[in-house]
């Protein structure tokens, strides 16, 4: 196969030598199959050593690789170089912090992620001998979609209301603690009340839909910040229980 | 220095760290657990595995004949006292996954589905799916969040075990986004990094890959196990290597050549009449002896196969594995509802490890464990069979996080801590000289260098020439690799720094591989040779044990043991 | 983000590229954040007509013919389209997040998905309906 140069222009930020990010230029020899990733790569290997960034699976699941292509916040393992034109411009998630080059700053994103508590919750727990609880497709389907996230980020890069409230819980893990929510083996909703429908909580969040366009696995989190929306006010109300563990 | 303490130290955060770090918590309700790990856990290559989990779920199905799968599909070279261990705990490990969240299908009647998995006799493998392991990681570390205990260091690359008079106590690590060693000394260390499979250049394996812990315990005097034995998975996609699940197969998919025919069925490959449910050693080689024979497709990354699933019609395929579809039509453009799918065997999983008995406890250095697919305990044997290898992270991750509790609170002595304190500042110096190094060779080059030498020398099939010409290699790879130069000095997320040492990491483990193909001179499960083509149990019905030594690696053997199943020929 | 001192200098997040107004997205959610604005204004308005009607019938005529300056009649259209497009995209989200549930154990969601802009429509013209009917003009 013949290769294609092609022109990146990289945000680059190296604390100890620079003190704001800077673009820089690379030339690619570019597979036709190759994704942004496999250019990123390249550049390390054998064009710029410098340059730093995350990467694991290189198939669309481990969620490392998220970044800005273009302005567009993707997962740079699954946006393929043919499919842009002219100059393409890689710069790390936005709304993050930028620790180095295209790492930005997660402990604040996964802080968040834990807030929600997003394990199971029960007055009780069964014994593991006592075999497995009984959930029917229908059930399962309930939450499903909200169960395949794989916290890559994007949705917070792309968030409007995050640009301007830092605090905001955000989407990813709204949409966590909705899937336990929804799990028929939780019992915990009363726990994540709190943190889901606090001060930071859904309400900051003003329906841009953002986080649904750019979500690469379809997870769909302005549905679930919206529908946690209508449950936490039936629950405030009292319309709906709230289900604790205590 | 910063010194940190813990009670366990866990090195490594996916299925298997995962799983131990939770089971020391509730072994004890005091102890306390550094969990040191290069990545976020939920980045883990845990989430990378597909198809699902094997566990004994059904009435047609016992403990006996899940055993027997499995000692068959090893060829006899696991060890069946473990693998008794292995088989009665899997289910049970399932279904406390299952208590904790991870959304399993299900049947109509609300239990867990099962599927067909390569190797396995019977339905037995749970899934979500056709993304298990990325539930169960998440699951996984969802859990592990309720946990205080539970400290993580994410992002934290382990450096060296800290190893005194034979007793392990902690390990130097050093924290990428600030470049700085750091101390982390415990009662225990838990090894659960994963395998190596980027020794190889074609892989399903993640960057991340790179047999850290392997490396880590060799270099401690631990032995590495079995380490001839790597997986070559019979359908991975041309050009990436990305992992298109033996579910497809499992769900009743089909191997074709370049004339549509059924190969497996249609010529004699000793896969026997459940064709494409065969496992993965067999049918890897079935597709290459299919390309010698000329019946491949071309294709620009060599021959490939078809894997046909336009039969199962849309419905099954989106129900079942979506996520087949989502890779084909994402990375070669084929909606396999209408197209096969082009696929070829790939590099895919280490049967071998870290030696370690039952509880995860490495011979030869007390306080260190390990689990996951960076030991070899050995349920695997030879070739592991798909879907053990989930269960295999949660089973032998528990036994270790509670062998590790107890190893821990039988009040091993404190000693004094200057010792290890010191190896950790001798790690640090190390790591500034690195940083600062000027060399010849380049990172990337060598790496590349040895990917060709190992694909050359430990492929799916080996001979006596090729495999001594690949060690070769790899010993004259390990002496470029002292002179390798480092362009960026910096402190700050210096992966070019993390790249360095796991090529280190790699160059140890390959040559592990290597030393260990190049001395069994038989053929067993996914070791095969053209010169030696049949199984020797008389020489050969034993572990190989790799040791490091400053001068080159010595080899070793033990036996294998054998409880009530006496090896049979592998037929299928 | 809300991190206390990082361990190393950062560069500060930026915000999501070309916000707010570089893509369609992006200006549809600001004018969806601008309905907010107008439909302050037509409350208002609404507020102020029912303390003309409290002064007596000299303060409602003055009411009356205020509501006929063209200024007014400008920005009364401009409130009633806001007051439009909002209900559309409220009834857009509407749709995504009612999820049906029959006795005690939820069914699936169900989302409102099958209500397109046909159904969007209808409910809104029997809105319009019901308000005409209340305030007698029909």
């Amino acid at each position: 196969m013949e290769t294609q140069t092609r022109k990146f222009e990289i945000l680059r930020y190296r604390p100890e030598e620079q003190s704001e990010p800077e673009f820089r230029s690379y030339e690619v020899p570019c597979m036709p199959d190759w994704v942004v990733l496999d250019a990123l790569n390249a550049i390390k290997d054998d064009i710029d050593p410098t340059l730093s960034h995350r990467w694991s699976c290189r198939m669309g699941v481990c969620g490392s690789c998220g970044m800005l292509v273009n302005g567009r916040p993707v997962l740079t393992c699954a946006a393929f170089v043919r499919d842009y034109e002219g100059t393409i411009r890689v710069e790390p998630l936005s709304n993050f912090p930028i620790v180095r080059d295209l790492v930005v700053e997660l402990d604040d994103f996964v802080h968040k992620i834990q807030s929600v508590k997003p394990w199971i919750v029960r007055k009780l727990e069964k014994d593991v001998e006592q075999g497995e609880y009984r959930q029917s497709p229908a059930q399962l389907e309930e939450f499903k979609q909200f169960s395949m996230c794989i916290n890559c980020a994007l949705c917070y890069a792309a968030c409007p209301v995050l640009a301007s409230e830092p605090d905001f819980v955000g989407p990813a893990a709204i949409a966590l603690g909705h899937r336990y929510n929804l799990d028929s083996r939780d019992e915990g909703n009363a726990e994540r009340y709190d943190a889901m429908h606090g001060h930071n909580g859904v309400w900051s969040c003003s329906y841009a839909n953002e986080c649904s366009q750019v979500c690469p696995k379809h997870v769909d989190p302005a549905m679930a910040v919206n529908q946690a929306k209508l449950t936490g006010a039936l629950q405030w109300t009292g319309i709906l229980p709230k289900k604790s563990m205590t | 220095m910063e010194v940190i303490e813990h009670d366990i130290l866990l090195v490594g955060g996916g299925g298997a760290g995962l799983r131990a770090a939770i089971a020391a918590c509730e072994a004890s309700p005091d102890v306390s657990v550094g969990m040191v790990s290069k990545l976020y856990p939920m980045r883990s290559h845990t989430v990378s595995a597909e198809g699902g989990a094997a566990g004994v779920a059904r009435d047609d199905d016992s403990l006996e004949l899940h055993i027997q799968d499995t000692l068959k599909g090893s060829d006899y070279l696991a060890d069946q006292d473990v693998v008794e261990v292995f088989v009665d705990a899997a289910h049970k490990e399932l279904t406390q996954l299952e208590h904790w969240g991870c959304p399993w299908s299900r049947e109509p009647d609300g239990r867990v589905s099962v599927r067909f998995f390569g190797g396995m006799s019977v339905k037995r493998t749970w899934y979500a799916t056709d993304k298990t392991g990325f539930h169960m990681l998440h699951t996984l570390f969802q859990t592990s969040l309720k946990y205080d205990r539970i400290v993580r260091y994410d992002e934290y690359f382990a450096t060296r075990l800290l190893v005194r008079d034979g007793v392990c106590r902690g390990v130097a690590a050093f924290d990428l986004r600030t470049g700085e060693v750091k101390c982390f000394l415990g009662r225990a260390v838990i090894l659960a990094t994963g395998g190596g499979g980027r020794i190889f250049p074609f892989t399903t394996n993640a960057a991340v890959k790179t047999g850290d812990g392997m490396s880590l315990a060799y270099r401690a005097g631990v032995a590495l196990k079995d380490m001839e034995f790597v997986q070559y998975h019979p359908t991975g996609l041309p050009g990436t290597g990305i992992l298109i699940t033996e579910a497809s197969r499992g769900e009743g998919g089909h191997l074709k050549n370049k004339h549509g025919e059924r190969f497996l069925v249609e010529y004699d490959y000793g896969v026997g009449d459940r064709a494409e449910l065969g496992p993965r050693d067999m049918i890897s080689r079935a597709e290459i002896l299919e390309f010698e024979a000329g019946r491949g497709l071309r294709g620009p990354y060599g021959d490939y196969v078809h894997l046909d699933l336009r039969h199962l019609g849309e419905q099954k395929i989106d129900q079942r594995i979506p996520f087949v579809r989502e890779l084909a039509r994402n990375y070669v453009g084929i909606d396999p509802v209408w197209e096969p799918i082009p696929v070829r065997p790939v590099v895919h999983y280490m049967m071998g490890g870290v030696d370690t008995d039952v509880d995860g406890a490495t011979p030869g250095v007390e306080g260190l464990y390990a689990a996951g697919e960076v030991a070899c305990v050995s349920i695997n044997g030879a070739n592991r069979l798909g879907s053990n290898s989930l269960p295999e992270c949660l089973v032998f991750g528990k036994r270790s996080g509670e062998a590790a509790v107890a190893y821990a609170s039988q009040g091993a002595s404190e000693g004094p801590r200057e010792a290890l304190v010191g190896q950790a500042q001798a790690e640090e110096a190390r790591l500034d000289a690195l940083r600062h190094k000027v060399g010849g060779e380049k990172i990337a080059q060598i790496r590349r260098e040895l990917n060709s030498a190992m694909e050359q020398g430990c492929g799916v099939f080996r001979e006596e020439d090729s495999m001594a010409a690949c060690v070769d290699s790899v010993r004259q790879l390990k002496g470029r690799y002292a002179d390798i130069g480092i362009g960026d000095s910096s402190r700050i997320f210096n992966t070019e720094i993390v790249q360095a040492l796991e090529l280190g990491n790699l160059l140890d483990v390959a040559e592990a591989v290597a030393v260990g193909a190049l001395a069994r001179r038989e053929s067993r499960g996914a070791h095969t040779r053209r010169d030696y083509p049949e199984r020797n149990d008389a020489d050969y019905l034993r572990h190989s044990l790799v040791r490091f030594a400053a001068d080159g690696p010595r080899l070793d053997y033990r036996d294998v043991t054998i409880t009530r199943w006496q090896p049979q020929e592998r037929k299928y | 983000m809300s991190e206390n001192a990082s361990p190393t200098p950062v560069a500060p997040a930026r915000p999501p590229s070309g916000f707010p107004l570089a893509h369609a997205r992006y200006r549809n959610y600001v004018l969806f954040a601008l309905t907010s604005v107008f439909m302050f204004v037509g409350g208002v308005g609404l507020l102020l007509g029912v303390r003309a009607l409290g002064q007596g019938p000299e303060a409602w005529a003055q009411y009356l013919d205020a509501l006929g300056h063209p200024a007014v009649l400008a920005l009364s259209l401009a409130v009633f389209g806001f007051s439009v497009y909002f209900t559309l995209r409220w009834m857009w989200i509407g749709r995504k997040i009612m999820v049906g549930r029959v006795g005690p154990v939820p069914g699936p969601p169900i989302p409102m998905a099958g209500l397109g802009l046909g159904g969007i429509a209808l409910c809104f013209a029997t809105g319009i309906g019901v308000l005409l009917l209340l305030g007698g003009v029909l």
